[in-house]
């Protein structure tokens, strides 16, 4: 018999492709989204009966609240799939070994994320078109066709840090606490960052800690699509969430390729 | 490419791993040199350091010192992970994909895979392919993490206890494709506390206890460290007379039969003989494997104890 | 898979693609462009009609406020403004020759692009400030006002039921000074209500045939038209006869015949016939359906909205008697009898400005062109009555003009559809009402303040403070303190001087009726401001100003009081300018003359 013994030719023979892997990555995410009615049914319908109801149907101001809740909403909406999709779905499947055997498998760390994050922007997108369609439907909604575009190009890409904040929360959560610590930060950061209801009712001193919260600069981001922000400087809410998406990135990456896990 | 060319497939040296107090491994020192279409078994009872030592050439673990190569290159790099196969202790399967899907999913991740067809046919899930993970039953687990880790053309394969929770059938149909991956030239790295499955699959065997290890050699050299004969006799004679012939370690009684344990079997016959003229149905084995590891796991917990 | 890809990324582009925008701002955006042309500017391609004929695809060139002239093209050496209103048309200025004129009135004309206002009965002095503005260029605001001033009609005649004390005529010899007083008062013409003791219908005790011929002689003396309100065919033969150049309203009781003809051709008469206030006297409802025109609705003050809404009192005349009136104006139309757009605004079921263009619908209905009609509003006015080249948009004529978007020429329910309006060569931003804004709830009827503790408290709103044009730059000074009126009540004596320094000077007191002094109250339900006053020289001018949130240009109510306290009740409904729902402050000041004065105040209160 032969001896085990490796040529160059073992090692260099086909290489897979990288695309092909993503493709198949992100096909496999996207059943598996397809097959958990538990998980899209409400994360579409929440923040499509938020907007409903305070956008629409208790509006305070039906001239300007379902602009500018449309946008403030979207971005709820857009946020969780982000934390969940990475955060309780990571959470989860490591709870399962799963995930061990995709690490001793030759699967690519970033076909994983990227995989992830592509569906996370199918999902997104799929929120943001429930979510415009019911605003123009029924909030009166009215912006230029390269507002909608621009506000949907910003929704998903500031969705990033989020997904980076959940990735982290699903490297460093146990699978059984996961979907409570996401929803803890998940809902309360939706809230304090005027994402339920605009940013100025609240008291100043609310007003000034939401600087401090990413999803508060998202939104402002979004609103100022729409001319609706409160002013702030572009490069101050783009600089918070390049922050978070860079520090929760890292730590994502530091837990990742730690080894002895659990 | 700088990939140096040795016979041995993986090279550990004064590798320990400690968990806390708990030691898992104590400087292990073990070059596996394995052929093209071998088979190692990692032997040992559970908490011996099998999976530890498994997970460490996977590069799933970190370690103090020593050091550790497979094929002379790092463990967890992506280029040793495209030549090997893993099949690991796993609690649940995600439940939203087709064994099929599964499969062409692994399948991706490597430059030259294994057929489709053949993947299913190897790991025996023709019946069930179309079927979600969702409904399986575990042994059916069990064949599509075997599937996953094969579907690669691995070069390399490591099944981490793979015939747990099977039943006798499905777990001869395994070793049925063990076999058939081996006789194509895969070589394979196995752990497992079913000696039957060591002594049955086995080029070689590495016995671990305690995270030591305690005997290294092929099934047979093992059996042999073992030199202990089974007698087996029904006679008309008292069990404690038995216990005091020669040689004899150990008698034991079971309905009819007697059972000895020799040091030497031919001074035990002839002082039998001369105790009994009674003795029919006798036979003389050699140690099995099961022997040879609780006398060597005996030996190695006393000489701990001390 | 690509395929599937491709298919998601249509999917995408077509929703994005369906997702609706804003309508265009029209108001905004375009008169961003309109803001431009102003004074000197050039609209090119328009189908401009000069008010006697179309001048297809032209240009027309403003310079100094004034048409120059309309050319198939205009050279710009000076480089004005253009404007390119390809396939709009550009039309005069109207003209309704019919309406009665206080109020908001002229400037809700104006923003229905109606830049003239002939008003046949209405105070001397509500219409004398409009009948001096008038003459001047920068009278940009508002409608230009020509006024009969005080109708000429019997003791208990038709036009002395509104309540308004006026000179009344029972005898000739009275006529010299009743029209010598008109023109004293500035009126562009003599207008008397008319009904011949034949007529069948008596209605109001009509002035004599006799009084009417000496009329026609006493004003044709003094070189005004004489035009006569009649309502049946007798009475509209006696007007002609008499002298009238004209008679008002067509009338209902048959259709004119041929001897009327003859009468009218040999005095080359005129009618106005005023079918808006017809149609809504013979139950035609026009009015509430115009209110309902969302394209009107938001230029229209909530004012004119319930003018619109509000029906006559049930006169029992059927919608055939309007048959009639329409068929007569047909008829004298084909006879080349001139005709003249004249509403009657603002009766009952029509509203300044709006009215006319339903005027000109019901004239095409009559059986005009839309051109005849349009003519009938422009041009046909401006040969007819005193009003100089008003109407038309002959060379040297002040271009008041609008641009509509459409061809009213063929179809005259595009005369609504207006893009802009010039008035005197300058582009007028319509006024928009905002139809929902909220409001606070109604003020109840109640004192004020009897003057008895505070000079300065009120029971309701924020109280009474001094108020001069210093807030404006102004030289002018005032002081409040309480006196006694008797033994044992007191009054707020308000002590100042006018003084030259802003352009219009006060100086007086103001009130503030809401909770604070940004925040407007709601006076809808309320009918007078009532106060006792006094003034120290006899028939001391005062004026009452009303500002509505957010402006600054009040809604004047003038009045003359005696050096005797007397009661004075000023009706809410003079203030039209404003929104009454938002009145910020209530001001009684002194503007005129320059100099001391001197008035009193007391027991201020509010009525229903």
């Amino acid at each position: 018999m032969d001896n085990l013994v490796l040529t160059a030719d073992d090692i260099n023979t086909k290489q897979p492709s990288i695309i092909n892997i993503y493709l198949m990555e992100s096909k496999s995410e996207l059943l598996r989204l397809f097959r958990t009615p538990g998980f899209y049914l409400p994360t579409l319908l929440f923040p499509m009966m938020f907007y409903l109801f305070f956008g629409v149907i208790f509006s305070m101001n039906p001239a300007t609240m379902p602009t500018y809740l449309l946008a403030t909403y979207s971005a709820f909406g857009v946020i969780g799939p982000a934390l969940f999709s990475f955060g309780v779905g990571i959470a989860v499947e490591r709870g399962q070994g799963w995930f061990d055997i995709k690490e001793a498998s030759p699967m690519p760390a970033s076909a994983y994320i990227i995989s992830r994050i592509s569906v996370t922007i199918v999902f997104s997108l799929v929120v943001i078109a429930l979510l415009f369609a019911l605003g123009a439907i029924f909030g009166g909604v009215r912006l230029y066709t390269t507002q909608w575009l621009l506000l949907a190009g910003v929704l998903i890409i500031g969705s990033l840090p989020f997904c980076a904040i959940g990735l982290a929360l699903g490297l460093y959560c146990k699978s059984n606490s996961a979907p409570a610590v996401v929803n803890l930060i998940y809902l309360p950061m939706g809230f304090l960052s005027g994402l339920w209801m605009p940013i100025n009712f609240f008291p100043q001193l609310m007003q000034d800690a939401a600087n401090l919260l990413p999803a508060y600069h998202f939104a402002q981001l979004s609103l100022k699509v729409i001319d609706m922000d409160v002013g702030a400087n572009i490069w101050i809410h783009l600089a918070v969430m390049l922050a978070y998406f860079a520090v929760f990135m890292t730590l994502a990456a530091k837990a990742y390729y730690k080894k002895d896990k659990q | 490419m700088g990939i140096p060319t040795c016979n041995t497939i993986a090279a550990i040296e004064n590798v320990a791993k400690t968990y806390g107090d708990f030691v898992a491994l104590d400087n292990i020192n073990l070059n596996l040199n394995l052929n093209r279409g071998e088979i190692l078994s990692i032997l040992g009872p559970n908490g011996a350091g099998k999976t530890t030592l498994i997970n460490l050439m996977l590069g799933r673990l970190s370690f103090a010192n020593g050091s550790i190569n497979v094929f002379g290159l790092k463990p967890g790099s992506l280029a040793l992970k495209r030549l090997c196969g893993a099949m690991l202790q796993v609690a649940d399967l995600p439940e939203t994909l087709t064994v099929k899907e599964h499969i062409h999913l692994f399948q991706s991740y490597y430059g030259a895979p294994m057929s489709y067809q053949k993947v299913i046919e190897y790991a025996g899930l023709s019946e069930i392919e179309s079927k979600l993970t969702k409904g399986l039953s575990g042994g059916q687990k069990q064949r599509v993490l075997f599937a996953l880790a094969i579907c690669g053309n691995p070069k390399l394969l490591f099944l981490d206890e793979p015939t747990v929770g099977m039943d006798v059938e499905a777990r001869h149909a395994l070793w049925k494709a063990i076999q058939d991956l081996k006789a194509q030239g895969t070589s394979i790295i196995l752990t497992t506390h079913y000696l039957e499955e060591a002594d049955f699959l086995s080029d070689r065997i590495v016995m671990l206890n305690q995270g030591r290890i305690i005997q290294e050699g092929s099934p047979e050299q093992i059996k042999a460290q073992v030199n202990t004969q089974k007698i087996r006799f029904t006679a008309e004679v008292d069990i404690a007379v038995l216990a005091t012939l020669n040689s004899v370690k150990r008698a034991t009684q079971d309905k009819h039969f007697f059972e000895l344990q020799s040091s030497n079997a031919s001074a035990t016959l002839q002082h039998l003989f001369n105790k009994t003229k009674t003795v029919e149905q006798l036979t003389v084995t050699s140690a099995g494997l099961e022997e040879a590891f609780l006398q060597l796991n005996r030996e190695q917990n006393n000489s701990v104890q001390q | 898979m690509k395929a599937k890809i491709f298919i998601i990324f249509i999917l995408l582009f077509v929703f994005f693609w369906w997702l609706p925008e804003p309508e265009e701002q029209v108001d905004n955006k375009k008169s961003d462009v309109f803001q431009t042309l102003n004074a000197s500017f050039i609209i090119s391609n328009a189908n401009i009609y000069d008010g006697f004929e179309m001048h297809k695809s032209s240009s027309i060139l403003v310079e100094n406020n004034r048409v120059i002239k309309i050319a198939p093209s205009i050279d710009n050496p000076s480089d004005y403004p253009v404007y390119n209103a390809a396939g709009k048309a550009l039309v005069p200025g109207l003209i309704d020759a019919h309406t009665h004129v206080w109020g908001g009135a002229l400037s809700q004309a104006l923003n229905f692009g109606v830049t003239t206002e002939l008003d046949m009965f209405t105070s001397p002095e509500s219409a004398k400030p409009h009948l001096i503005s008038r003459t001047r260029i920068d009278n940009t605001q508002q409608a230009d006002l020509f006024s009969a001033t005080i109708l000429a009609t019997a003791p208990g005649g038709h036009g002395t039921e509104y309540g308004m004390e006026i000179p009344v005529l029972s005898s000739v010899d009275q006529v010299a000074d009743f029209v010598n007083n008109r023109v004293n008062d500035g009126a562009d013409y003599i207008k008397a209500v008319y009904n011949a003791k034949q007529a069948k219908r008596q209605h109001f005790p009509s002035i004599s045939l006799e009084i009417l011929e000496a009329l026609a002689k006493e004003s044709s003396r003094q070189n005004k038209m004489l035009v006569v309100h009649v309502d049946n065919l007798i009475s509209a033969k006696h007007a002609i006869a008499a002298g009238a150049s004209g008679i008002i309203h067509s009338f209902m009781d048959t259709v004119a015949d041929d001897e009327l003809i003859e009468l009218m051709k040999q005095a080359e008469a005129f009618i106005i016939p005023t079918f808006a206030v017809q149609a809504s006297i013979s139950g035609h409802s026009r009015g509430k359906d115009l209110a309902e025109v969302s394209a009107m609705k938001a230029f229209m003050s909530p004012m004119q909205t319930q003018q619109l809404n509000v029906n006559f009192a049930n006169f029992g005349i059927p919608q055939s008697a309007f048959r009639n009136s329409q068929r007569t104006v047909l008829k004298l139309h084909k006879a080349g009898i001139v005709v003249l757009a004249g509403s009657d605004a603002p009766n009952p079921g029509t509203t300044h400005g709006v009215s006319l263009h339903d005027e000109l619908a019901w004239l095409v209905e009559s059986g005009l062109t839309p051109e005849q009609a349009l003519h009938a509003a422009t041009g046909a006015v401006s040969r007819v009555f005193p009003v100089g080249s008003r109407g038309t948009l002959q060379p040297g004529a002040l271009a008041s003009m609008v641009l509509i978007g459409g061809d009213p020429l063929s179809n005259i329910a595009d005369s609504l559809n207006i893009e802009a309006i010039w008035k005197n060569g300058v582009y007028h931003q319509r006024k928009v009402y905002d139809l929902d804004q909220r409001f606070e709830p109604p003020l109840a009827a109640g004192e004020i303040s009897r003057f008895e503790e505070s000079d300065e408290l009120t029971s309701v709103g924020a109280g009474i403070s001094e108020s001069t044009d210093q807030l404006a730059g102004g030289k002018s000074a005032v002081t409040k303190q309480l006196a006694m009126r008797d033994g044992q009540n007191r009054y707020l004596k308000v002590t100042g001087q006018v003084n030259k320094g802003f352009s219009y000077p006060w100086s007086g007191i103001t009130f503030v009726p809401g909770k604070s002094f940004s925040e407007g109250a709601n006076l809808s339900e309320l009918a007078y401001l009532v106060f006792d006053a006094k003034g120290e020289a006899h028939a001391q001018p005062l004026s009452v100003l009303l500002f509505q949130t957010g402006s600054f240009t009040p809604a004047v109510h003038q009045l003359k009081i005696s050096r005797e306290w007397k009661t004075y009740k000023i009706p809410l409904a003079e203030f039209e300018e404003i929104d009454i729902r938002q009145v910020v402050n209530i001001s009684i000041v002194a503007t005129t003359p320059f100099g001391d004065f001197e008035f009193g105040l007391d027991n201020l209160k509010f009525e229903k």
